[in-house]
């Protein structure tokens, strides 16, 4: 940006979110440059990429916002909604430059309803602060992600985000009645009160998922829930990865609505499960499950579920470390922060599909991906964390311990497997991302993901953002 | 990535003021990509040190010591803020155990007792009070129980550590070692844990350690010794953790002990209590960046309105000073001390 222009927007900037919600300093913007995404940290760490944003921006209030997008409609620049950073895809990075608008100021909780169990926010909350609110009152909105501690609604919202209850209380998305919106043009606009109805399609799942491409979302009405009276857990071992899909598979269609059920791979079982629940397991597939809610139901359905289990020769591992896995279930995500990055090349593949596919897929991403990238030693393996009556998610990790050193290298071994699995996923009938956005990374691919049906995203962004200025590195409009 | 249980960039929103923004700002300045200038000096300093970060990371590797070092490092460039050096300096007037003279006069002065408890206090109403209610428990026993004063801070060592003067700190611990081995008591005991945290974990000489205690293992083992039962109250009162030291966690526990002892309170938990409690950084950060210090304790605030009832409890006198310099607080709230409410 030129020094004039740069100058300009300042002072306009100042205008409308006063100079302490400005910052413009190498270390501030840096920390702007990146987000959990391997490959952008791998860079900033070679010096490649630095001080992207012009300028980092934390607005107050929605009306705020609006101003900013109309300045930012004038003179064409670009703007990155940033929730905390934490996505894992490079969504949040702002590649051309630009404005970072942070949106955690908006944080305020506007009103909760007891009487339809509803709770009014501003979206920039970070998700613990939201749902430690709810606890003080005696409730939950049960989406409680691994990245609790540090992502903000706004980011669930956007990437269409899952919690650990997922399997019985739905992603974000179930839990939104209505949403307020900035479109990209300044206009501020509200979905309808409630998501069921036959006025339309409705508007609220275009901006789900969107990961402010085609707006920012200020505010959501959101469903809450009271405390469960009881969460009982169950570990089992199954005998292989199969049985326990299968198993899981006949939970799901036979009704049963556990809060969690997570199946582990013959790999994370040994590793994962070794390493977090401290049980020394060799071989076979490892399952926890839960049911919360009304003690007497949940148990009733825990014992059916049970049926179910050994049906399959499962083995009972007891309570126990299914409350240690609830216990510590965060832990695995906050570890120690060190002064070197990680060099290792890692990802996450998170996808979905139905029963008929989901197994199947999986084993042939892992035999592709291990073949192909054997000289590099590449570790895969996975868990099956988000169950629904059709099908579940599997979320396979990728490590290369010793990628490549150059920077340049480094993006082309990771672009050969995602290459590589992406390709796996469209032929065995998945979708590429359950509940961790598109990002920069992914979003070469979603033209083949959606096939025909991409003109559609492309007229709602050609229709809603005409100068093409929100987040334009995310899901390859061409415009 | 615990980076909002961070009580500072849940108030600010800024990105380099939480740990995984500060362990990148220090990650590219060991990298060579960056030097320090005005803003990482900035940022390393708005951190409170209250440690929420580390304490639920799962390991021993800190985000506080790699502040703490890149503090000594800016204090030894010579690029530590003003508002730094000004608190230092005043550290250093007003702290009785810089000061040969009164070192020398308070060790002739209590020399002769053996029996005596004695208690190492600051220029504070709330920490006089835990004082006085110590003496006058232990005049029932008859056991002498005096006060020295170490001036206007509650714990200088800590506090130049925090600063980033290591040497400084290292001098009054050096003092403070100076009068444990020259008095003779039955018990040394700390209104506030820090200086006596830091005391333990460096020193090298056998000082008598074993006979320093916080106040609150004091507090907790006269009550267990006395057996008392408080008396009975119904109301509502809500319950706000002090920072302290959040590894031990003896500090967040023994409190709760009591008050879990303490037939007939109703005593609300706050959400953010225990490890994640919101420490408003009341030993340096209230001179450092006061805008800050008050946004912490705005959160707290924020949080206790939530709960229906106008009365708080907190065991740490610091904390209760710190808590009251909030106009809203002060005037909304009753704020008891856990230890008066239980003695009397
Ligand atoms: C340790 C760890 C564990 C994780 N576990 C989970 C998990 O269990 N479940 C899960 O779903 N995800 C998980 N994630 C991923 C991450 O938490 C999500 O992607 C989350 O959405 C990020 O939120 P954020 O506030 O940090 O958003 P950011 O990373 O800042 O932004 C994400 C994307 O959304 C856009 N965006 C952000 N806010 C808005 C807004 N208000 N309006 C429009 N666009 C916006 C950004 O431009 C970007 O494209 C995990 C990540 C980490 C690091």
């Amino acid at each position: 940006m030129h020094g004039f222009l740069n100058d300009r927007i300042r002072i306009e900037l100042k205008n409308i979110v006063g100079e302490k919600n400005i910052y413009e300093s190498g270390f501030d913007k840096d920390a702007y440059s990146v987000d959990v995404w391997s490959v952008s940290r791998n860079w900033v760490d070679s010096g490649l990429i630095k001080e992207l944003p012009n300028f980092v921006v934390l607005p107050e209030n929605t009306e705020q916002v609006s101003k900013i997008l109309k300045l930012a409609n004038i003179y064409s620049i670009p703007i990155t909604p940033r929730g905390a950073g934490a996505g894992g895809l490079g969504g949040g990075i702002p590649f051309f430059g630009g404005i970072v608008l942070d949106i955690k100021k908006l944080d305020k909780i506007m009103s909760l309803s007891a009487k339809s169990l509803n709770i009014r926010v501003q979206v920039g909350i970070m998700q613990i602060d939201l749902e430690k609110y709810l606890n003080s009152k005696g409730y939950t909105l049960n989406h409680l992600p691994a990245s609790i501690y540090c992502s903000t609604l706004g980011g669930f919202l956007s990437t269409r985000g899952s919690g650990v209850l997922s399997s019985k209380y739905g992603k974000i998305e179930d839990m939104v009645l209505s949403l307020e919106v900035v479109l990209p043009t300044g206009e501020i606009i509200n979905t309808l009160p409630v998501p069921r109805h036959s006025a339309g399609p409705g508007i609220e799942n275009v901006f789900l998922g969107a990961e402010g491409t085609l707006g920012i979302i200020t505010g959501a009405t959101l469903q809450i829930y009271y405390l469960p009276e009881e969460r009982y857990f169950s570990s089992f071992l199954f005998d292989n990865l199969h049985f326990a899909l299968e198993a899981s598979r006949e939970v799901m269609v036979n009704g049963l609505e556990p809060s969690v059920l997570r199946v582990y791979d013959e790999g994370d079982t040994r590793d994962v499960v070794k390493k977090e629940l401290g049980i020394n397991i060799e071989s076979g597939s490892y399952v926890v499950i839960s049911f919360d809610g009304f003690k007497d139901i949940a148990l009733a359905q825990k014992r059916r579920a049970e049926e179910i289990f050994n049906g399959y020769r499962a083995r009972d591992l007891g309570a126990k470390f299914g409350e240690k896995w609830w216990e510590n279930r965060y832990d695995p995500y906050y570890p120690p922060h060190t002064l070197e990055s990680k060099k290792d090349l890692y990802g996450v593949i998170d996808t979905v599909a139905t029963h008929d596919n989901i197994e199947n897929l999986y084993l042939s991403m892992k035999s592709e991906l291990e073949s192909k990238f054997s000289e590099w030693g590449i570790i895969y393996t996975a868990h099956f964390s988000h169950w629904y009556k059709w099908g579940a998610s599997v979320y396979p990790r990728f490590i290369v311990k010793k990628p490549p050193e150059n920077s340049h290298d480094f993006m082309e071994l990771n672009n050969a497997i995602w290459d590589c699995a992406v390709e796996v996923i469209l032929k065995n009938n998945g979708v590429l991302s359950e509940h961790h956005g598109i990002g920069f990374q992914l979003s070469p691919y979603m033209r083949a993901q959606y096939r025909d049906g991409y003109k559609v995203l492309e007229s709602l962004k050609k229709g809603l953002d005409p100068k093409n200025i929100m987040n334009p590195t995310i899901f390859g409009f061409d415009l | 990535m615990a980076n909002y249980v961070c009580p500072v960039a849940r108030y600010t929103k800024l990105e380099t003021n939480t740990p995984r923004g500060l362990a990148f700002i220090y990650s590219l300045v060991a990298g060579n990509l960056k030097k320090i200038d005005k803003v990482a000096v900035e940022r390393t300093y708005q951190c409170n040190l209250c440690r929420a970060c580390e304490a639920i990371s799962r390991d021993d590797s800190s985000i506080p010591e790699l502040i703490l070092a890149a503090r000594r490092d800016i204090v030894e460039m010579n690029m530590a803020p003003e508002s730094v050096m000004k608190l230092k300096d005043d550290i250093c007037k007003n702290s009785r155990l810089l000061d040969k003279d009164w070192l020398e006069s308070a060790v002739s002065s209590a020399k002769s007792l053996p029996d005596t408890v004695v208690v190492i206090n600051y220029e504070s109403e709330s920490s006089k009070k835990i004082f006085l209610l110590i003496k006058k428990l232990l005049d029932r026993g008859n056991t002498g129980c005096i006060e020295i004063n170490i001036g206007k801070h509650p714990a200088p060592a800590a506090m130049l550590d925090e600063l980033g003067y290591k040497q400084l700190s290292g001098t009054v611990l050096n003092n403070l070692t100076f009068l444990i081995q020259n008095l003779k008591f039955k018990k040394m005991v700390f209104i506030t844990p820090y200086d006596l945290e830091l005391l333990l974990k460096t020193s090298t000489v056998d000082a008598g350690l074993s006979k320093l205690v916080h106040s609150f293992e004091f507090c907790e083992g006269f009550i267990n010794s006395e057996k008392k039962t408080p008396a009975k109250k119904n109301e509502k009162i809500i319950y706000i953790d002090s920072g302290g030291n959040r590894k031990s966690g003896k500090f967040y526990e023994i409190p709760r002990k009591l008050l879990a002892d303490s037939a007939g309170l109703n005593i609300q938990e706050m959400v953010w209590n225990g490890k994640e409690s919101a420490c408003c950084g009341g030993l340096t950060l209230q001179y450092l960046y006061p805008g800050i210090f008050n946004g912490v304790i705005s959160l707290i605030y924020g949080e206790l309105k939530e709960y229906g009832s106008k009365k708080i409890i907190t065991p740490c006198p610091h904390c209760i000073d710190n808590l009251k310099t909030n106009e809203d607080l002060r005037n909304n709230y009753e704020i008891v001390d856990l230890w008066e409410m239980i003695f009397q």
